[in-house]
């Protein structure tokens, strides 16, 4: 066995040395026992040692020995392994120091982590070197082997251990619970609304999740392989996703897109599945090269997007895109080419879930776009609400007008006709006479005041009275006045305030005082009374409101000849149309008296 | 009768034959003496700054509503006048505003022209008539409690009595003035006073929505 020789940090360079307080042993006599066959020959090699560089598509055991220099002063030593794995048993000086796992128990991969351990003083040496030996369990594809080993005083060691676990697992914890964070509000956001974007980020939260842990969790819930495959195919998929979802919120998903995306899917599955099953991790590395194709599809999306119409988010986005180029062109250089170092870590992981943070902003910024523009959407809904509303109550108002001018135009149709019929008739029987000729000038002044009353009367109708029947009646009597008074007759007035009566139409109040007019006439032409008395209540019962007119002149039975003609078959017409009771009989002790009865409603 | 005795009255109709008629009646009445008639409101206008009436009659019915202005006019320029108007029949909102404007009596161009020296001479000594319609519409509009908005509104100055409101309120329902004297128990030249009140009110009152109204508006510093 050649002797194993330790090299004060040469490889690190610049902070190697004892004096620094560690040194980086990258060297060890390698022994490797492939599964199936003899153990090989030890060999010095240089570390970091990967296993599936030697034996891609098997597992084994290997065995490294390593010198750990003479310590000096009374301080606690650490050994430091940036990788070490699968399952190892780690000695110093032949003493078993810590067993991490048991070898060739698959359940444990301690290859994901760095790992720290104190090494007691009894076992190291003052002025010679002491052995430090690895036994690893490896299983093909996973990484197992060692790294360059860090061994120096504990308070230099730790810190750099710290920073590698902060690189390696705190940050990428926090970026799995962010994402799941971001996965669960992105799938409720998919469950309420269906729209593919939310969904497509659910889903990257998701095979993102999936792939961090596969690089943190030191027991997986599966056995290997099939963990490993179901990292690999996570990883695919989660590229995949990242580019349809890229195209889905800053460009076009073309129709060849989508077909290429599920194609690009399901061989990326089968490959990888078949990679990891059979031990042959070309084709892995080959389905991680192709996927390059999606990647600068989205990338130049991004780009090309943010150059045409920057936005916050295509800017995020496009940043988030050349981080994670520079970071895995910084990985290439520092971690895939072994002999550069072994204490650098994968920035590309973390570049990506940058990217993936972005898409969640851009998910946020969706939303909030959407959320604005259902606002919006409410906002110009209730306004077209308001502005219908308002056309209906504007419609509402003309049919009201319209039915309103209607009957005001049918009212007055009927005063006209009225007046035709009252003013007309008298006029034209006032030329008869006239042409005749022979007529008594009192006959004919007498028929030019009758059509006279008529015209007042029609005009009279036409006046706002309230509602008030009792102006009715007062204009009446105010009209009539100077006649009654030239006729000698005493009126007695006895007219109540009478209730408002909403239902009082011009045709109503023409024909009240047309009855009332007739019988009055009544009264000065043929009734040779001496007092009329007037009186106008309210009626209780039926509501209703009772108009008297009562003479104390030569009766009914007396004026029967003239009244019970055609003025009295008019009178009773006139009290029909309005829905009025009218009563004319005998007064006691003698006269007529003319009740007439309105209804109320 | 002298010529000093008679009651002085000028008259401003643009319609000729109406005014004919109206300057015959005057002219029969040994009560009255025509003393100017116009037929504008121009003509009256310049003669106003001059004459003095006791009773100006004035068309309603003149062009472009100036009735109302030579209404203003007399009421400036001849304060001691008394303003009657000459309408048609039925033109009681333009009655009121006539009120509004100083006016105190009112002839009905119906052909009852016969009865005009007696209206002149009643509202020379005092008697303001007023017909059942215009009361309703005087008790709507200015009676407490059935004032329209603004005017309720507006300060209280103008406000009926409650024996103008009940003068009113009879008046609508057909009752007389000497109907009126029993009934309340005053004399005639008591309800004539109330009734020359309402008026007076109105036309406060009108003035009071008028101001009212424009500061309302802003018209008017408050």
């Amino acid at each position: 066995m050649a002797a194993p020789r330790a090299e004060a940090g040469n490889a690190g360079g610049e902070g190697g040395g004892a004096d620094a307080g560690f040194v980086q042993i990258d060297r060890a006599l390698v022994t490797l026992w492939p599964d199936g066959s003899p153990a090989e020959a030890p060999v010095e090699r240089a570390l970091p040692h990967r296993w599936d560089i030697d034996h891609p598509h098997g597992g084994g055991r290997a065995r490294y020995q390593l010198m750990l220099p003479p310590v000096r002063g009374a301080e606690p030593y650490a050994l430091f392994f940036p990788r070490i794995g699968n399952q190892v048993e780690v000695r110093v000086g032949g003493h078993l120091v810590t067993k991490l796992g048991e070898l060739g128990d698959e359940s444990t991969d301690m290859a994901k982590l760095p790992v720290l351990m104190t090494v007691p003083a009894a076992l190291l040496s003052h002025d010679a070197p002491t052995e430090l030996q690895v036994d690893a369990a490896v299983q093909p594809g996973r990484w197992g082997g060692l790294s360059a080993v860090i061994f120096g005083v504990q308070s230099v060691v730790v810190p750099m251990y710290r920073t590698n676990e902060l690189w390696r697992q705190s940050a990428p914890t926090a970026i799995t619970w962010a994402l799941v964070f971001m996965g669960l509000i992105a799938g409720g956001l998919w469950w309420q609304h269906r729209e593919g974007l939310y969904g497509i980020f659910a889903l990257i939260s998701l095979f993102g999740v999936t792939t961090i842990s596969g690089r943190l969790l030191i027991t997986p819930p599966l056995p290997w392989p099939a963990w490993g495959a179901v990292g690999g195919i996570a990883l695919c998929v989660l590229l995949l996703l990242m580019a349809r979802f890229v195209m889905v919120a800053i460009a076009e998903l073309r129709p060849w897109m989508r077909v290429a995306f599920w194609v690009y899917l399901g061989l990326c599955v089968c490959a990888v599945t078949a990679s990891f099953l059979w031990h042959q991790p070309l084709i892995y590395t080959l389905v991680l090269g192709s996927l390059l194709l999606p990647a600068m599809v989205m990338m130049y999306s991004i780009v090309r997007k943010m150059w045409m119409a920057p936005t916050w988010e295509s800017t995020l986005m496009c940043l988030a895109g050349v981080t994670a180029i520079v970071a895995g062109a910084r990985d290439f250089m520092v971690v895939r080419i072994p002999e550069s170092g072994s204490m650098s870590y994968a920035m590309l992981p973390l570049a990506v879930f940058f990217l993936v943070l972005a898409m969640g902003g851009t998910v946020v910024g969706h939303y909030v776009r959407q959320v604005a523009a259902y606002r919006e959407l409410n906002a110009s809904l209730a306004r077209r609400i308001a502005e219908r509303e308002a056309e209906l109550g504007e419609s509402h108002r003309l049919q009201q007008r319209q039915s309103e001018e209607q009957a005001a135009l049918q009212e007055r149709q009927r005063i006209m006709r009225d007046i035709h019929d009252g003013v007309g008739a008298h006029l034209v029987g006032l030329l008869s006479m006239m042409k005749k000729g022979g007529a008594a000038a009192e006959a004919l002044q007498e028929q030019a005041h009758a059509a006279l009353d008529e015209l007042r009367m029609a005009v009279d109708s036409l006046q706002p009275v309230n509602g008030d029947l009792a102006t009715v009646l007062a204009t009446l009597r105010y009209r009539l006045q100077p006649r009654l008074e030239a006729a000698g007759l005493r009126v007695e007035w006895e007219v109540a305030a009478l209730p408002e009566m909403r239902s009082l139409t011009p045709t109503t109040v023409l024909n009240v005082q047309r009855i009332l007019l007739e019988a009055f006439t009544n009264v000065l032409k043929h009734a040779a009374a001496t007092t009329v008395r007037v009186t106008a209540r309210r009626v209780e019962g039926p509501d209703r409101l009772e108009l008297r007119v009562q003479d104390d002149g030569a009766g009914i039975s007396a004026e029967q000849g003239r009244v019970s003609g055609h003025g009295l078959g008019n009178m009773r017409a006139r009290a029909q149309s309005i829905g009025a009771a009218l009563v004319i009989q005998h007064a006691q002790p003698h006269g007529t008296v003319v009740e007439l009865s309105l209804p109320m409603a | 009768m002298t010529a000093i005795d008679r009651v002085r009255v000028a008259l401003v109709e643009d319609e000729a034959g109406t005014r004919a008629r109206l300057c015959s009646a005057v002219a029969q009445s040994p009560a009255l003496e025509l003393v100017f008639t116009a037929a504008t409101a121009g003509e009256i206008h310049a003669w106003l700054r001059e004459g003095r009436p006791d009773v100006l009659l004035v068309d309603l019915g003149l062009p472009d509503g100036s009735g109302f202005e030579v209404i203003e006019w007399c009421r400036q320029l001849a304060p001691k006048a008394e303003t009657m108007v000459i309408t048609m029949f039925g033109d009681e909102a333009n009655m009121i505003r006539a009120f509004e404007a100083g006016a105190r009596g009112y002839l009905l161009k119906d052909g009852t022209e016969d009865d005009l020296s007696r209206h002149v001479l009643q509202l020379h000594a005092g008697g303001s008539p007023m017909s059942p319609i215009i009361a309703r519409q005087l008790l709507t509009r200015m009676a407490p409690g059935t004032a329209a908005p603004i005017a309720a509104a507006a300060p209280a100055v103008a406000s009926l009595s409650p024996r103008e409101t009940e003068v009113l309120a009879l008046v609508s329902r057909g009752y007389t003035y000497p109907e009126l004297t029993s009934l309340l128990g005053v004399s005639l030249s008591t309800i004539q006073t109330h009734v020359k009140s309402i008026y007076s009110k109105l036309a406060v009152h009108s003035k009071t929505e008028a101001v009212f109204e424009a500061r309302q508006l802003g018209l008017l510093d408050r």
